[in-house]
């Protein structure tokens, strides 16, 4: 198991799809900017990111964090609120639209694809603007309850 | 027509039974034969609030397929009728985590201490940090930005791996509750078709419910009791057929035997709650003694004779139910059942046997030759001086075997995955059942049980004592909170966050729910949920040790092996009470009914009691079985005791004693050929205690 992730970590960071992450902390007023690579894989995850040596890992419900190459304790709130945020992730990337519908009301319009969450996510997510290019996840933005945003854009090889 | 009273009485019977077939229950339930009143109340509850109404799958491994399986039964089994809960994660349902919202101010660790400015400086910097600098993407706590309140929750699942329930290191692991109780065999059977039917599609499952006893040991205890019956049945039918050279003879005898259980079964299922399945079956093989009053009969020409009264069989038959109605007191529901159904078909085959029978022409008995004694006859004396040393011997060695469950089939495959699961655990858990008058008492007495336990899970791990509730209002209240919040402002203002950005913090604590207002039925993911009964409220607990309950007169143990373990000694003392009273009764009658030849008759209920128990005792441990057994082998004993005492024709009284001896071996004794232990303990005791009596007609002076 330890080798299958540390050479998905590999993969991850050699091979896959650059992507670029904005938090916008509504308390701050301010954002930051991540840059790193990421892999989808069969309901698994895998960021690695540019500007520290850190990267995540995370398999259908177990998420690893490595900084500088030790595994990063996480308590079990984190933990929990991640693999919340890595399970969306890898809806909106497996483009089921059965599960899709099942989980929000689904608004096209031109640029985007909106998605507004029923049950249990509702509570910390406003909406989500997704977007995909040839089909392929490309761009992410989740709007939080608190008012902050995350968003993610994918370059895909599809990408011209 | 008085000839065929005989056949009208059964059909009389038959016809109350079917008039009566609504009315008649049976109970399979093993452990409610044996556990006293007190503890079956307790189990009734416990079964009320889904004791042992769960069941246990793992998958085995840690593989992107074993999650994958563990995904895909969990939903099968979701759709199953009888199932109501399918759980294979931490996560807690939605009623739970608004709950740990709802309560937050009171359920969380809150440091009271007094923060000065710098320390909510540094405070909301290590704030600002984690937002800007860290890996992941973490929210601020607008509610408590200061980490005032911090939830420490005790490990509630054992084992897990991210957020998934696991097995130690087996695999992943998925806990149904079910409706099923394991009493009720036809739902349970359903039921188990079912989640065999889902399972089966996949590889490396190991599943585990109480109720997979039920069916998988019924189905092979049904076909072992086949099997004997159909021995037994085989046998007596021979047996009575070379005896009596009548098929008119032997129908009518088997007629009566017949008549005599339908009328004890009907008695007994339609007017007693819970009346055991076992405590039937051995009552039907008790009703095969009474074909000794029938032997005796016979073999004397009795029914020829004229005479309406034989001394002996009536002290014989009057002593045996003088036992029984004794026994019938006993608090052991199965010993009482199986003597009320005893006392009931012995008298019922005494009546027939002894009013009916003259009147159905029955050809005398044409006696050829002597029956033999051995070469060397012992006195009585020293057979009862040989008894008594044998039994002393016996008390001193007994070693009293508690386990309930080794009585059952031993279903080898069901308890390796029982222990499979009981490891799950890591130290083992014991469910007790705890009551109070009032929701507030029951938790206030749960969490006196947990400040005793090392380790214990119950609704105390959830819910606060009313008074600590009380407290931590008080305490909250003069926290001075709305101060704090200015504080919290200007300062977080200074360092760079939005202006009214904590405007609402800590007001989640002005208003704190009333925690008598709590609903304590969402808790059942955990197997914790209340029963409010007629004389109270109640609950299950699960702690590492019963010794840290005893002496709480709210709390019990539920779990059958421990309430056995627990009442086995007080059993074993109140059977070997009321055995002391049947035998001073039985030296009594005996004593009335044969006066001089008084040792001679004793030593046919003492010697087959001793070498019985020498036996047993030497190569085996004793168990509740062999005890019901050897009270059976007494009612036995007493009869062949007054029978031969009583004798003018003693060889005819032998050979009426050898055909029911045979006719007893081919009842019960076929018993050792059991696969049960509970059934071969029986036949073993049995079987020795013919031979016994065997030993005594022939070869005692």
């Amino acid at each position: 198991m330890r080798l299958l992730l540390s050479f998905f970590l590999l993969f991850s960071a050699l091979y896959g799809l650059p992507f670029t992450e904005i938090r916008y902390s509504d308390a701050f007023n301010k954002s930051v900017t991540l840059q790193g690579n990421i892999t989808f894989g069969d309901e698994r995850v895998s960021i690695a990111y540019k500007e520290n040596n850190e990267s995540l890992f995370y398999d259908d419900g177990d998420l690893t964090i490595y900084e500088n190459g030790k595994e990063h304790p996480l308590d079990a709130m984190q933990e929990e609120r991640m693999a919340a945020f890595f399970d969306i992730l890898l809806l909106l990337h497996s483009n089921n639209q059965r599960l899709l519908e099942e989980n929000f009301d689904i608004k096209h319009t031109k640029a985007y694809d909106i998605l507004l969450p029923k049950g249990d996510m509702q509570e910390y997510i406003k909406k989500i603007e997704i977007a995909r290019v040839k089909g392929e996840l490309s761009f992410v933005k989740l709007f939080l309850k608190n008012s902050d945003t995350i968003t993610i854009k994918i370059e895909n090889e599809t990408e011209d | 027509m008085k000839q065929k009273i005989n056949y009208f009485i059964l059909l009389l019977l038959l016809l109350s039974a079917y008039i009566l077939k609504d009315s008649i229950h049976i109970s399979t339930n093993l452990l409610s034969l044996f556990a006293p009143k007190e503890a079956l109340g307790r189990l009734a509850i416990a079964n009320e609030l889904g004791y042992s109404k769960e069941m246990f799958i793992a998958v085995k491994g840690f593989t992107k397929e074993s999650k994958k399986e563990l995904k895909s039964i969990a939903r099968e089994l979701k759709s199953l009728d009888g199932i109501k809960e399918v759980v294979y994660t931490t996560r807690p349902d939605k009623s739970v985590q608004n709950y740990f919202r709802e309560y937050y101010p009171v359920l969380a660790d809150f440091d009271a201490r007094k923060l000065s400015d710098a320390e909510i400086q540094n405070r909301l910097k290590e704030l600002y940090k984690s937002t800007q600098k860290s890996l992941f993407y973490t929210p601020i706590n607008r509610r408590d930005p200061l980490g005032l309140f911090k939830m420490s929750q005790d490990p509630l699942f054992a084992s897990h791996k991210g957020r998934y329930l696991c097995l130690n290191n087996y695999g992943y692991l998925i806990k149904v509750s079910t409706d099923i109780s394991p009493s009720e065999m036809s739902k349970a059977e359903k039921l188990y078709k079912d989640v065999q039917k889902v399972l089966l599609k996949y590889k490396n499952v190991v599943a585990f419910a109480g109720f997979f006893y039920t069916v998988e040991n019924s189905a092979k205890i049904k076909a072992d009791v086949e099997r004997i019956v159909l021995l037994s049945t085989i046998m007596l039918l021979i047996i009575y057929f070379v005896m009596l050279r009548s098929l008119r003879l032997l129908l009518h005898t088997t007629i009566a035997l017949v008549s005599s259980m339908i009328f004890a079964a009907l008695i007994c299922t339609t007017t007693m709650e819970n009346f055991g399945v076992l405590s039937l079956a051995f009552g039907t093989s008790l009703t095969a003694v009474s074909i000794d009053y029938f032997f005796h009969y016979y073999f004397h020409n009795f029914y020829q004779s004229g005479k309406t009264f034989d001394k002996s069989v009536f002290f014989g038959y009057l002593t045996t139910i003088s036992a029984f109605g004794i026994f019938a007191f006993i608090d052991l529901p199965m010993l009482s059942q199986i003597s009320i159904f005893a006392l009931l078909s012995l008298s019922f085959a005494y009546i027939l046997f002894t009013f009916v029978f003259p009147y159905l022409d029955i050809a005398p008995y044409e006696y050829k030759g002597e029956q033999r004694y051995f070469s060397l006859r012992v006195p009585a004396y020293l057979i009862t001086i040989f008894s008594l040393g044998v039994l002393l011997y016996s008390m001193d060695v007994m070693h009293f075997n508690d386990n309930i469950a080794t009585l059952d089939y031993q279903n080898k495959k069901l308890q390796k995955a029982q222990a499979l699961f009981s490891s799950a655990q890591g130290e083992k858990l014991y469910p007790i059942l705890v009551e109070a008058p009032t929701t507030e008492m029951l938790i206030a007495r749960l969490h006196t049980i947990k400040k005793h336990t090392k380790r214990s899970l119950s609704l105390a791990n959830f819910v606060p004592e009313n008074q600590f509730c009380k407290q931590r209002e008080a305490e909250i209240a003069r926290y001075g909170f709305e101060k704090l919040r200015e504080r919290t402002e200007r300062i977080s203002e200074q360092l760079g966050f939005k202006k009214g950005y904590f405007n609402d913090a800590y007001r989640f604590v002005q208003k704190p729910r009333s925690c008598s207002d709590i609903e304590l039925d969402i808790f059942h993911k955990y197997n914790l949920s209340v029963y409010r009964g007629s004389k109270g409220i109640y609950t299950i607990a699960f702690v590492d040790s019963l010794k840290s309950i005893d002496g709480l007169s709210y709390a019990g143990a539920i779990d059958a092996k421990a309430i056995f373990a627990k009442v086995a000694n007080a059993m074993f003392d109140e059977v070997l009470f009321y055995a002391l009273i049947v035998i001073c009764v039985i030296m009594l009658l005996l004593f009335v009914s044969v006066r001089e030849r008084f040792f001679y008759a004793l030593n046919y209920v003492l010697f087959p009691l001793a070498l019985t128990l020498g036996v047993i005792v030497t190569f085996d441990t004793l168990n509740i079985m062999h005890l019901f057994a050897l009270i059976i082998l007494i009612a036995i004993g007493i009869d062949y005791g007054i029978y031969m005492s009583n004798t003018q024709k003693a060889s005819r009284t032998m050979l009426a004693i050898r055909y029911s001896l045979l006719s007893t071996f081919a009842a019960f004794g076929v018993l050792m050929f059991s696969s049960i232990v509970a059934l071969n303990s029986i036949g073993v005791v049995i079987t020795l205690g013919c031979l016994a009596i065997y030993i005594l007609i022939k070869g005692m002076r």
